[in-house]
């Protein structure tokens, strides 16, 4: 994998060593003599080695003091899921409640609408979001004037950049009752469809932004898998006269399997999370029935509408502890594949 | 390499993709041809495809008199210049402490980070905590909470990790303290990582519209993305000075158009480093 440690990368570590060599050989005769007086030095106990260390553990406190804050504190306010939490009381003194928010919300008929339209959703961007960048990938691989391909890859990686707000925009300068869509139906003598609260335009229009906007930034990791391919095997192939759907079927596609195996693998493990932004910014409400995903909804019980922060979060324990268990099996088919690649 | 004519396929390729790279920046370009349009055009449909048909300022007119705007502006470019400092000093913190292989201690450290990965006390306990920190309703919100995302952070780690040790080694020895080995050794050494992770972390607060929803409420906090995307909520009333309709759509293009230049202008620099730092993140693992 060093590889892909970039050359410029090198480049840079060579030079910072040659310049750190120049900037300090005046001392580097001095301190060889004290690293002959350390190294002599017997490590007693556990205690010195800390110490060394000491200034290490110092830098992390802040990190820790952040991690502590804002991951670890709210991890601890779960517990509310199964309190009557009221703010005058607090997280601490609210009371038990037992599974009773658990019991509203699997009774709930929405919760299960919301449920089934992320998995809908999911599904869907899975089936069509997954192949799209790799086939991609294939295409802009196979280019082979230099700055042509640099440009196609500068242009596919921008949307990735732009905000869901943003993205938002254009769908509407191109979908909206007044768009470049609708004009062209006026044009044509249709009536104009208003796309963007209509049921049916929906799944289409959010699975299709995602894929303008995600799938040219996933061909990176094929791109540079691709670049992996041993270059030999392919420019033997081609002289056996492999013609060149041979080769990417029989070559280049066997050399990417495993990155295409833990991708597919971990965008699996990622089911549920179906960005909350991209729907708080297409969403609305002529639309809610067929685009609220479960994170949505933890947000409208919460925060937007009702102010039941227990029954939210009943909610969002619920979708962590499904996320989390579809990351765990996820990893554990990771390992299966490669053994390296697994994430723990 | 065989030298050979370029095929069909390549020219068929080579337009296929030339065609989908520009329905990437095609609706950039639409809107800046909206945006530098005349609202009668517009609204007659009668815009041409990429240039205006003729030359109108008074969308950007109105735009630059909007006070909310440039509350936004302000706030944003806060919070993306603040923000991206703090991420990348607690980042570069956190990898180099991390990345001292010989520390003791360094795996309980590494899964105590680790765990956030996995577990997150979701929504509303999080939103207690921000509550409790005093920071709702403040444009701090935006920046402490995601101070440092685990995942860009173990990308920087994991550069620190394939710089050659003897070089800290030999940099402690001439008494250099871990602060200056960071700041003089490795910072230096990682240039490419850094420039991804500040692009990466610099778009993620130039585009932050969720969390600016969930903790800030008054107008004077609005970040760009929440007047922009409130923007194509309303008929934009407040724009209207002179008691004249103002031209919604040609504001709402021009407010975008203004909203993505900065990206535009930083991204190509950016791009070069961003292919190589997130190769070494994702697959050394």
């Amino acid at each position: 994998m060093a590889l892909f440690f970039c050359k410029k990368a090198f480049h840079n570590i060579f030079n910072g060593v040659i310049k750190a060599n120049f900037l300090e050989r005046r001392d580097i005769v001095v301190l060889a003599s004290t690293k002959r007086i350390r190294s002599h030095r017997p490590k007693t106990s556990e205690w010195i080695t800390i110490k060394r260390f000491l200034p290490l553990y110092i830098l992390f406190i802040p990190v820790a003091l952040y991690y502590l804050i804002f991951a670890y504190v709210p991890m601890s306010g779960v517990i509310i899921a199964f309190k009557d939490y009221s703010l005058r009381l607090g997280i601490w003194e609210s009371p038990w409640i037992g599974l009773k928010h658990f019991e509203r919300l699997f009774g709930s008929r929405t919760f299960w609408t919301v449920l089934g339209n992320t998995f809908r959703l999911a599904f869907l961007r899975i089936l069509i979001g997954f192949p799209v960048p790799i086939l991609l990938a294939l295409l802009m691989n196979e280019m082979k004037c230099m700055w042509y391909k640099k440009t196609v890859q500068t242009l596919v990686y921008l949307p990735h950049f732009l905000s869901w707000v943003i993205v938002y925009g254009f769908l509407f300068s191109f979908f909206s009752s007044n768009g470049i869509v609708n004009q062209v139906i006026k044009i044509l003598g249709g009536t104009a469809i208003p796309f963007l609260s209509s049921t049916k335009a929906y799944t289409p229009l959010f699975i299709g932004s995602a894929l303008w906007k995600e799938s040219g930034w996933g061909t990176i990791i094929y791109l540079s898998a691709m670049s992996n391919v041993d270059q030999q095997l392919i420019e033997s192939a081609e002289i056996d006269g492999a013609n060149r759907f041979k080769r990417i079927w029989h070559i280049v596609l066997p050399g990417i399997r495993n990155v295409i195996s833990i991708q597919l693998i971990l965008s699996f493990g990622g089911i549920l999370s179906v960005s909350f932004e991209q729907t708080l910014t297409m969403m609305n409400t002529a639309v809610r029935p067929v685009a609220e995903v479960i994170d949505y909804y933890i947000y409208r019980m919460g925060l937007l509408t009702a102010n039941n922060y227990s029954f939210s979060t009943a909610a969002s324990l619920f979708r962590n502890v499904i996320s989390l268990f579809l990351v765990l099996v996820a990893n554990r088919l990771v390992k299966i594949v490669e053994e390296e690649n697994a994430l723990w | 390499m065989v030298k050979r004519k370029a095929s069909t396929f390549d020219v068929a390729n080579n337009i296929i993709l030339g065609i989908l790279a520009l329905t990437m920046v095609y609706p950039v370009i639409n809107l800046v041809v909206v945006s530098f349009s005349s609202i009668t055009d517009v609204i007659a449909g009668g815009t041409s495809l990429l240039w205006p048909k003729s030359i109108d300022l008074s969308a950007y007119k109105y735009v630059l008199n909007y006070a909310s705007l440039w509350t936004a502006y302000e706030n944003t470019i806060f919070v993306t210049l603040v923000g991206t400092t703090i991420n990348l000093i607690m980042s570069a913190l956190a990898a180099y402490v991390l990345s001292e292989r010989a520390m003791p201690g360094r795996n309980v450290l590494t899964t105590f980070v680790l765990i956030t990965m996995f577990f997150n006390g979701g929504l509303i306990p999080t939103y207690l905590v921000v509550n409790k920190t005093g920071l709702i309703d403040s444009l701090w919100a935006l920046i402490v909470p995601g101070a440092i995302s685990t995942w860009n952070m173990l990308i920087i780690r994991n550069f620190f990790q394939g710089i050659p040790n003897s070089l800290k080694e030999s940099a402690r020895i001439d008494g250099a303290g871990e602060l200056r080995i960071l700041l003089q050794i490795m910072l230096p050494l990682s240039m490419p990582v850094m420039a991804t992770m500040a692009l990466f972390y610099g778009v993620a607060h130039w585009n932050q519209y969720s969390n600016a929803i969930i903790y800030l409420n008054s107008p004077d906090k609005r970040v760009l993305q929440v007047v922009i995307r409130e923007m194509y909520n309303t008929a934009i009333q407040e724009l209207d000075s002179d008691a004249l309709p103002p031209p919604v759509e040609t504001v709402r293009a021009a407010t975008v158009v203004l909203a993505t230049v900065p990206i535009l202008l930083v991204y190509p620099f950016l791009q070069k480093y961003f292919v190589k730092g997130v190769m070494v993140g994702a697959l050394k693992g």
